[in-house]
């Protein structure tokens, strides 16, 4: 597929923002490392930031190609053709993970008795319009959208701090510094959630209209995730206890609840509500669009039905959240300890690796 | 725009699909702002106080009481507001719910662990409800009393509880909190009932000038989730300041000279240092504490323009308050309890050493001493300085 460039810097910068903080600022990533978690997230954002830069470096090595043109240039017809199908449904299971996200989200908070089916395909309807509308209007909504999450991440802390009910003697004083305990949380499961998985930008990258913008537009947005992924951690083990933080479901939601400024401001856990909605929405939608992208590349040759192509994704994407995921609890320890170590390391940081080493080597060898 | 139309229906349509509790429309659901939980051998009675619809809804002025107090026991809290659902038509909605009084009886017994898991479990009742708890009457009584300023006795005490400023008052996670960490004990506010109770729990109750009422009681000192002893208000509020979380109230001292009384008006305390010593296998506690106030009723001798008299009367205050900080300390003692979380101060600055003393803290505080230094700024005298004549 050739793609044409119709994304600009500043759209992509801002689904970006809203693909990293989304679902992580809400659920609350990094609170097992106790009163450092905002120091873990932080090292989680500067590790995030070198794989960002390798992921360009692979994109700009390989002439600004997507995906699975640079797995069949790199690992040859038939290996990279199984790796791209890999790819493929790796990208349309993490948007069925979110979506299951969401799901459990929108029961356990809002509708308590709504089947999980409905919600499901109520959020599917919209994923569904969008990319009927293409990419271009849905890269350019993440600027309002993104607007809309942005202003609200700023208004929280203030009314957090306000309130009250931050108490920073749960914090202070730092006692000696665990550095397994931190290094364990942040490898692998903060580095490769949320910022290992801009590896799917890899599939919407050669949509780029400004190329060589791409490096410092992109570090801009992972600094500001990282350090405000940093601050709402400090907040929440501020509110909540480091020991206790990490056994809500949200973290934020119940930070949020805490408010009461002035007998005025009550139940704002609607912002995060707001956020979580925005955040997951554009995470599903991404994957699925990258799903789609791989997908299509894959089966250029043989001149697939491009309609039932699709539809067989976004089918393969429902039937994939019916995967272990009963219950929330399930769903969370497959999210924490099997996808990190059986997908997201061998996917994000194996196969990029080997890229770099090919390259390397190649560029050696001529 | 054939999308959106077809998008439009099929949303429509799966709106069907919600249930009647996801419903939430104001004339289904019925608002509660206080719950209450009394101790019941095997589980709990669990009293809701709802809000009369009728009475605030301000079309036709119902002559029924503004809010009803229903009262269903369970083994499990879930169980008892089910029942408490089935006498009533609406759906209950706790998401506005306030404040969660505790019967004495059930802080007694030892059970204030499993409210507030329940508490931090549920997602309906809102992370920053406040815990109270009573003296005297079951929770579901006081809940039934009729209030005569606010209407809603709720409201009453909530706004009664804000007065003493916000960072006195606990919710559930807090509470969770100070279970979970050594070497402080738990301190909760309660209320109790002036009055009488049957007159109180009836409308005419608001039609006398001397109603039946609910006050602050003061703090209830807790040891593991079990309530040991009631301090009285004067006392929890120099509890309070000690804790950092004081609100403005008044210091009675003595005059420098004679038996006469005068008034200081805190505004603002907070801890400034807090350290300890160790000497003959005792500890002992130095805290200094930033007052600042005003002088209010002053019956002295000394003339309030002489810088000479402000500094005596600091002295004063600052003896009140050393002697005052001590009874506490004392009746802490003797119930084996450590309110001020002494030995958090220990732990949190020397761990090896809590270690230590860990296991026979409740034994170790009862030698334990308090130095507490106030460094006041008198910051009014009155605006007539008193000449002491």
């Amino acid at each position: 597929m050739k793609a044409k460039p119709l994304i600009g810097i500043m759209e992509m910068q801002f689904v970006m923002v809203l693909f990293l903080l989304g679902s992580a600022i809400i659920l609350g990533i990094g609170l097992d490392a106790g009163e450092y978690s905002w120091l873990a997230n932080l090292l989680a954002g500067i590790t995030g930031l070198f794989l960002f830069n390798l992921y360009v470096y692979i994109w700009n090595e390989n002439r600004h190609q997507s995906l699975n043109f640079i797995l069949i240039a790199q690992f040859g017809r038939h290996i990279g053709f199984i790796i791209s199908i890999v790819y493929a449904v790796y990208f349309a299971y993490i948007a069925s993970r979110v979506l299951n996200d969401i799901v459990h989200f929108i029961n356990s908070t809002l509708l308590h008795n709504m089947h999980p089916f409905f919600i499901k395909f109520t959020i599917f309807i919209i994923i569904i319009y969008t990319y009927s509308k293409g990419l271009e209007p849905f890269v350019r909504s993440a600027v309002i959208f993104g607007l809309v999450t942005i202003s609200f991440l700023m208004l929280i802390p203030f009314f957090i701090v306000l309130s009250g009910n931050f108490h920073i003697d749960y914090i202070l004083p730092f006692h000696s510094l665990d550095v397994k305990k931190i290094v364990r949380t942040v490898f692998p499961a903060l580095v490769t959630f949320p910022y290992g998985e801009l590896i799917v930008f890899l599939a919407l990258l050669p949509f780029l209209k400004e190329k060589k913008a791409l490096v410092k537009g992109g570090s801009i947005v992972i600094v500001i995730s990282a350090i405000l992924l940093s601050i709402f951690s400090f907040l929440t083990i501020g509110v909540l206890h480091p020991d206790l933080a990490k056994s809500y479901s949200y973290p934020l939601v119940t930070t949020i609840e805490h408010i009461g400024l002035i007998g005025f401001f009550q139940r704002l856990d609607i912002m995060a509500v707001i956020i979580f909605m925005i955040g997951c929405y554009f995470k599903i939608t991404v994957f699925t669009f990258a799903s789609i992208f791989v997908a299509k590349d894959c089966t250029a040759k043989w001149k697939m039905n491009h309609k039932s192509l699709v539809s067989a994704i976004f089918i393969v994407i429902i039937a994939l959240s019916y995967l272990y995921s009963d219950n929330n609890s399930l769903h969370v320890k497959i999210g924490l300890e099997l996808v990190p170590a059986l997908l997201h390391v061998p996917l994000q940081i194996v196969v990029p690796a080997l890229i770099v080493m090919f390259t390397f080597v190649r560029g050696k060898l001529a | 725009m054939k999308y959106l139309y077809f998008i439009f229906i099929i949303l429509s349509v799966a709106s069907i699909f919600f249930s009647q509790e996801d419903k939430h429309e104001l004339n289904q659901s019925s608002f509660s702002f206080a719950l209450g939980i009394d101790y019941e051998k095997e589980g709990y009675t669990v009293s809701l106080q709802l809000i009369n619809p009728g009475e605030i809804s301000g079309e036709k002025l119902l002559n029924n009481s503004p809010y009803i107090v229903y009262k269903a026991k369970g083994k499990t809290i879930d169980t008892a507001l089910e029942k408490i659902s089935m006498n009533t038509s609406r759906h209950l909605d706790l998401k506005q719910e306030q404040i969660i009084v505790l019967g004495e009886e059930l802080a007694r017994k030892g059970r204030l662990k499993e409210i507030v898991e329940y508490i931090l479990h549920s997602p309906d009742i809102p992370a920053n409800a406040l815990i109270i708890t009573t003296k005297g009457n079951k929770a579901s009584e006081l809940l039934k009393i009729f209030s005569p300023v606010e209407g809603y006795s709720a409201l009453e005490i909530t706004n009664t509880l804000n007065k003493l400023g916000r960072h006195v008052l606990n919710n559930a996670s807090e509470i969770k909190v100070e279970l979970l960490e050594d070497g402080k004990d738990i301190s909760l506010p309660y209320i109790e009932l002036k009055g009488d109770l049957q007159k109180g729990m009836n409308r005419d109750n608001l039609d006398t000038t001397t109603p039946a009422h609910i006050v602050f009681g003061g703090f209830g000192l807790f040891k593991d989730g079990t309530l040991k002893k009631f301090l009285d208000y004067r006392d929890s509020l120099f509890l309070q300041l000690l804790n950092g979380k004081s609100s403005g109230f008044i210091i009675e001292s003595t005059c420098p000279a004679g038996s006469e009384k005068f008034a200081f008006k805190l505004f603002n305390g907070a801890v400034k240092k807090k350290e300890f010593k160790l000497a003959h296998d005792n500890y002992s506690f130095q805290y200094i504490l930033n007052l600042s106030g005003d002088i209010r009723q002053y019956n002295c001798h000394g003339n309030l323009k002489d810088p000479e008299t402000i500094s005596q009367l600091e002295t004063q205050i600052n003896k009140t308050i050393q002697s005052k900080e001590n009874k506490i300390l004392s009746i802490a003692q003797d119930h084996e309890l450590d309110p001020f979380g002494l030995g958090h101060s220990i732990k949190s600055k020397d761990p090896k050493a809590w270690r230590n003393v860990e296991k026979d803290w409740s034994t170790r505080i009862k030698n334990a001493r308090l130095n507490v230094h106030s460094d006041i700024t008198i910051q009014n005298v009155g605006n007539y300085k008193s000449r002491g004549d």
